[in-house]
C-alpha cells in the first residue's frame, strides 16, 4: 500500500472578475512510498503549488482522489488530516512563543502533558533550538524561524509532511545547509514527504523522486539522474539546467545504440532511441559540460565566439558553422586546457555516453 | 530648534522658507485657539480662576454631561466596532454573495450629512413617528437618550471601525490562519487563536477612533439626547445659550482631555502594534475560512445591517415629499419650494465657502505632506504632529477657540466667510496630508534624485516630478476635504452669522421647529452635492488627470 496516492487529480479555479476558468492542474497521478521524499518542481504557475494545497486539504480537487494510507481524504477537512505543512513565509504565530508555536497542533491530538513536555524537547533537540523555547519569532533569524516552523510541524507525528518552498526566503548559504538539515532530519524520522519548489538544484539535492510540472501537468516523473540525464522532453532538458539542444539526423537505431549525425560528424549514442527510423529529424541534449573542445582532431568545426571565467568552470560559446547554432560549453577549472581565445577555430566534441535523445 | 531651524536657510532656503511659514499657520490657527480658550477658562477678569472647572465636576448637571459622554463613547464604540469587526471579518474571509454591496453599506454613511440618520429615526420612532406613532399608536415612547444615541451613532460610525479593520484583516498574514488549520485547530479555535488576537491591535485602534468621534459628535446629540446630557452640546450651550464663556471653554476643554488621550494612545502606540505583514505569496481564488453556519450568521447580520441604513435613508427620501410628516402624508412638492425660499442663501454660502476651502487645503496639504516625508529639517516632527492634530480636536473645542481667538485684534474675523473658511481649512487639512504622504511614500525617491541630478533644483523637482505622480490621490484626499466641509457642523455653528451661513445649521434649525420635510430635503440636496462633486471629480481624473494642472 502506498502511502500517499493522488489519482487523476484536477482543478479549476474560477475567476469571476473575468468570468474565466483556469485549469491549475490536470491528469496528476502520482503514488508515494513510505518514507520517500517526492519534489514537485516546475516553473511558477505549473500548478505544483496547487496540488500541494490539496493534499493538504486548502483546496478541493474539481475531480479525482487523494488517499493516504490507503484512506480516501479527498473530501476530510484540512484540519481533520494528518499532514503538517512547512510554509514559504514560516506562517509561526507572531504573538506566541516558540514553545507555544511548535505545541499548538498538539493541543488538537489529545496528546497529555508529559507526552507534551518529552515531544517537545525531543523536537528542541532535533531542530537545534534548545535555548530559544521562550523566545517570540520575531527574536529570530529566518534560518531559525523556519527551524521554528519545521519543529512544528514535525511534532504532531503527521503521516505526510508539506513543504511549501520552505528556503526561498533564505540566502543562499544558509539555504543549502537548511535543505541538507531537512533532509536528514526528514531520512531519520522516516516520514513521507512532499516538497514543493521551483530551484531545480535543490529538487536534485534533496529527493528521492522529482515530480517536474508545467502548465498544470506532468512532464516527467523519476530520480534526480533520470530528470537530468534522460529528460523525457525538451522542457524537462531545459528546466533541469543549462542544455544545449543540437539538430541532428538519425543515421541507424541498432540493438543497444544509436547513431546520430551533427553536421557531418557522425556520433554514437549508447542506448535504443524508440519510435525513430533512420533519416528522421532529432535532437542532441548536451549538457555544458559534456562538450569538448580541441584545435585539432576530429568533431563538429566551430569558432569560438565568446569565454567566461567563472570561477570554478571556464565557460566558452562555440558556433557551429555548419548547423548556424551556438553550443555552450563549460570545462572544469582542475582539469589543464589550453586557453583558447575568441576566433579561434575548435573542433567540438561530446561524451557521447551521456548524450540523450529526444 | 528655530534657530537651527532659521540657520538652515542657507542649505535650502525653499525649504526651510516653507517650514517656518507652515509651522506659523499651523501656531496661529490651531494652537493658538485652544491657548485662547484655556486662558479663557482660567482667568477671570486678570486672576487665575478654575472655578469652572470645579462647577463642571461639583454641579450635577455638568458633571452628569461628562459622565454621558464618557458612557455613550464607550458604548457606541463598542457597538461600532463589533459591526464594523463583522462586515471587515465576512468581506475578508469569507465568500458570500453581494459583497461590493455590502462594502457600498459600509463606507457610505461616511459621506452623508451628521444627522440624516438621527432624522430618519425621529421620523420614525419619534412623537409623531411612523412607526411608533402611526402603526403601534404607542404615545409614551421616547427615542430621545441614551439608546437612540447609540443605535445612530452605531449606524454612522461603524464605517469608520470597519475600514479600519478592512485594512487590519487585508494585511494580517494569511498563512497563518492555513497553518494553524493545517495543525488541527477547527475553523473557531482558528478564529480564537490566531485571527482575534492578531486582529486585536486593530480592533483597539477602531474602538479608540470611534470612542474620540462619539465624544465629538454634537449634532446627533443636539437632537437626539432628550434629557441625556452630553459634555459637547452642554458646552455649545453654555457658551452660546447662556452665554456663560468660561464655563463653556471649560467643558470644551474637559471634552479635549479624553480626546486628545484617546488619540494619542491610538496613534503613536496601538497603531504600531499592528501587525501587517506582507506575504511574497498572493492568495489565489477567495479566501473561505468560516463554517457554514458562522457564514450565515454574518450574512444575516450584515444584511440586517444594510437594510436598516437603506430603510433609513430611504425615511428621509419618503420626508423630502411628504405635507407634514406624523399629520398628513400626502405627496408634495411644497417642501423644495420652501426650502428654496429659506435656504437659498445657505446652500450657496456652503458650496462657496467649501469651494473655497478645499484647494487651499490642499495645496497646503500636499506642501506639508512633501516636507514631511521627503525633507529632512529642524521641527520637521513638529510640523507633522501639529498638522495632524486637528483630527483629536472635537468641533465644539475649535469653535470655541476661534470665536476667542479671531474676535480681538490682530485678528478680527467673526461673522466673516473668512473665518469659516479658515476652519475649514486647518480642521480638515489632516485629510488631505494622510492622502498626499500615502502616495509619496509609494513613489521612489530615486525618481526625485533623478531629476535632482540633472540640474532641477528643489521648487523644480516638487513641480515636474513629485506633484504629477501624486496628483491623483491629492484628488482623492480633496474630495473628502469637500466632503468634510460640506457636512461641518460642530465647529462651524459657532462661526455661522446672519451673512454667512451653513446648511448643516439650517437643518439642525429647521428639526428643532420640527419642519422635519424641510431638513429632509436640504439632507438630500447636501448628498446630491456631494456625490455630484465625486462623480465629477472621478470623471476628471478618471479621463484625463492632467485636464486639471495647475490648480491644486
Amino acid at each position: 500500500m502506498n502511502a500517499v496516492k493522488a489519482s487523476h487529480l484536477k482543478k479549476v479555479f474560477y475567476d469571476a472578475r473575468r468570468k474565466k476558468e483556469t485549469v491549475a492542474v490536470e491528469t496528476f497521478d502520482l503514488d508515494i512510498e513510505k518514507g520517500e521524499l517526492v519534489t514537485l518542481l516546475g516553473p511558477s504557475g505549473c500548478g505544483k503549488t496547487t496540488v500541494l494545497r490539496m493534499l493538504a486539504g486548502f483546496e478541493t480537487p474539481t475531480s479525482g482522489q487523494i488517499f493516504i494510507a490507503g484512506k480516501d481524504i479527498t473530501h476530510l477537512p484540512a484540519n481533520r488530516r494528518n499532514s503538517a505543512m512547512v510554509f514559504q513565509s514560516y506562517a509561526l504565530f507572531p504573538h506566541m512563543t516558540v514553545r507555544e508555536n511548535i505545541v499548538y497542533g498538539l493541543k488538537f491530538r489529545k496528546v497529555n502533558k508529559e507526552e507534551t513536555a518529552k515531544r517537545l524537547k525531543n523536537i528542541l533537540e532535533v531542530v537545534g533550538l534548545v535555548e530559544y523555547e521562550s523566545r517570540q519569532p520575531h527574536e529570530l533569524s529566518g534560518g531559525q524561524q523556519q527551524r521554528v516552523a519545521l519543529a512544528r510541524a514535525l511534532i504532531i507525528e503527521p503521516s505526510l509532511l508539506l513543504f511549501d518552498e520552505p528556503l526561498s526566503n533564505l540566502d543562499a548559504k544558509l539555504r543549502e545547509s537548511m535543505r541538507d538539515e531537512i533532509r536528514s532530519v526528514q531520512q531519520r524520522l522516516g516520514i513521507t514527504a512532499v516538497y514543493v519548489t521551483h530551484d531545480q538544484s535543490e529538487a536534485m539535492a534533496l529527493s528521492d523522486r522529482v515530480v517536474v510540472m508545467n502548465k498544470g501537468r506532468i512532464e516527467q516523473v523519476g530520480d534526480a539522474q533520470t530528470i537530468y540525464l534522460r529528460p523525457a522532453t525538451k522542457f524537462v532538458a531545459d528546466f533541469m539546467g543549462a542544455a544545449n539542444f543540437i539538430p541532428a539526423v538519425v543515421s541507424r537505431v541498432e540493438n543497444k545504440s544509436t547513431v546520430v549525425k551533427v553536421g557531418t560528424a557522425e556520433i554514437t549514442i549508447p542506448y535504443q532511441v524508440a519510435g525513430k527510423q533512420a533519416g528522421e529529424a532529432i535532437l542532441v541534449v548536451a549538457r555544458p559540460e559534456q562538450v569538448r573542445l580541441a584545435t585539432s582532431g576530429t568533431g563538429v568545426p566551430g569558432t569560438i565566439k565568446g569565454y567566461r571565467y567563472l570561477g570554478s568552470s571556464h565557460e566558452y560559446t562555440v558556433e557551429l558553422g555548419a548547423l548556424s547554432k551556438n553550443v555552450i560549453c563549460r570545462i572544469e577549472s582542475s582539469t589543464q586546457h589550453p586557453c583558447l581565445k575568441v576566433g579561434t577555430n575548435v573542433q567540438t566534441s561530446f561524451i557521447s555516453e551521456e548524450l540523450h535523445l529526444i | 530648534m528655530l534657530v537651527k531651524l532659521l540657520r538652515s536657510f542657507n542649505k535650502d532656503p525653499l525649504v526651510a522658507f516653507a517650514a517656518v511659514v507652515c509651522l506659523g499657520l499651523l501656531s496661529v490657527f490651531i494652537i493658538y485657539p485652544l491657548v485662547m480658550a484655556l486662558e479663557l477658562s482660567l482667568f477671570k477678569d486678570g486672576f487665575f480662576s478654575p472655578k469652572p472647572y470645579f462647577d463642571a465636576f461639583q454641579k450635577p448637571w455638568l458633571r452628569k454631561a461628562i459622565g454621558n459622554s464618557l458612557l455613550l463613547g464607550t458604548f457606541s464604540a463598542t457597538t461600532s466596532v463589533l459591526v464594523g469587526y463583522l462586515f471587515a471579518f465576512l468581506l475578508n474571509r469569507s465568500v458570500a454573495p453581494g459583497k461590493k454591496f455590502l462594502r457600498l453599506m459600509a463606507t457610505l454613511p461616511v459621506i452623508a450629512p451628521p444627522f440624516m440618520l438621527t432624522l430618519a429615526i425621529i421620523l420614525l420612532f419619534g412623537k409623531n413617528g411612523i412607526i411608533t406613532h402611526q402603526w403601534l399608536g404607542i404615545n409614551d415612547f421616547s427615542v430621545y437618550g441614551l439608546k437612540g444615541l447609540i443605535l445612530v451613532q452605531t449606524l454612522s460610525f461603524f464605517p469608520i471601525a470597519y475600514l479600519t479593520l478592512d485594512g487590519v484583516l487585508q494585511g494580517l498574514d494569511a498563512t497563518t490562519e492555513d497553518a494553524a488549520l493545517d495543525l488541527g485547530a477547527s475553523r473557531w479555535r482558528v478564529f480564537l487563536d490566531v485571527t482575534l488576537p492578531l486582529s486585536a491591535p486593530g480592533i483597539l485602534s477602531a474602538w479608540l477612533l470611534v470612542f474620540v468621534t462619539s465624544l465629538a459628535d454634537f449634532a446627533n446629540p443636539m437632537i437626539l439626547a432628550g434629557r441625556f446630557e452630553v459634555l459637547s452640546v452642554q458646552a455649545y450651550l453654555q457658551f452660546t445659550g447662556m452665554g456663560n464663556l468660561q464655563q463653556g471653554a471649560a467643558l470644551s476643554n474637559l471634552l479635549l482631555v479624553p480626546s486628545i488621550a484617546a488619540y494619542v494612545f491610538q496613534k503613536y502606540y496601538v497603531s504600531r502594534k499592528v501587525v501587517v505583514t506582507v506575504t511574497g505569496k498572493p492568495q489565489r481564488g477567495a479566501r473561505d475560512i468560516i463554517a457554514p453556519w458562522a457564514r450565515r450568521f454574518l450574512v444575516g447580520i450584515t444584511w440586517l445591517v444594510s437594510a436598516v441604513v437603506i430603510v433609513l435613508y430611504g425615511t428621509v427620501l419618503a420626508g423630502c415629499f411628504t405635507r407634514r410628516w406624523g399629520i398628513d402624508y400626502s405627496f408634495t412638492l411644497d417642501n423644495f419650494k420652501y426650502v428654496f425660499d429659506v435656504g437659498r442663501q445657505a446652500i450657496f454660502d456652503t458650496v462657496v465657502l467649501s469651494a473655497i476651502a478645499t484647494p487651499i487645503a490642499g495645496f497646503l496639504a500636499v506642501v506639508i505632506a512633501y516636507l514631511v516625508v521627503r525633507k529632512n529639517f529642524p521641527g520637521r516632527k513638529l510640523l507633522d504632529v501639529l498638522a495632524m492634530f486637528p483630527f483629536a480636536l472635537p468641533g465644539t473645542a475649535v469653535g470655541i477657540g476661534y470665536v476667542l481667538a479671531f474676535n480681538r485684534a490682530p485678528f478680527f474675523l467673526t461673522g466673516t466667510g473668512t473665518i469659516i473658511v479658515l476652519c475649514f481649512v486647518f480642521r480638515n487639512m489632516p485629510v488631505g496630508i494622510e492622502a498626499a504622504k500615502v502616495s509619496l511614500a509609494q513613489i521612489d525617491r530615486s525618481l526625485e534624485e533623478a531629476a535632482t541630478n540633472l540640474g532641477a533644483g528643489t521648487a523644480t523637482v516638487f513641480k515636474d516630478v513629485t506633484l504629477p505622480l501624486i496628483r491623483p490621490a491629492c484628488f482623492a484626499g480633496m474630495a473628502y476635504v469637500f466632503v468634510h466641509c460640506m457636512t461641518a457642523v460642530s465647529a462651524v455653528i459657532f462661526m455661522v452669522s446672519a451673512r454667512w451661513n451653513h446648511m448643516t445649521v439650517l437643518i439642525l434649525a429647521q428639526t428643532e421647529i420640527l419642519r422635519f420635510s424641510a431638513a429632509s430635503v436640504l439632507c438630500l440636496i447636501l448628498i446630491v452635492i456631494v456625490l455630484f462633486v465625486f462623480w465629477a471629480l472621478r470623471k476628471i481624473i478618471g479621463t484625463n488627470p492632467r485636464a486639471m494642472g495647475g490648480s491644486v
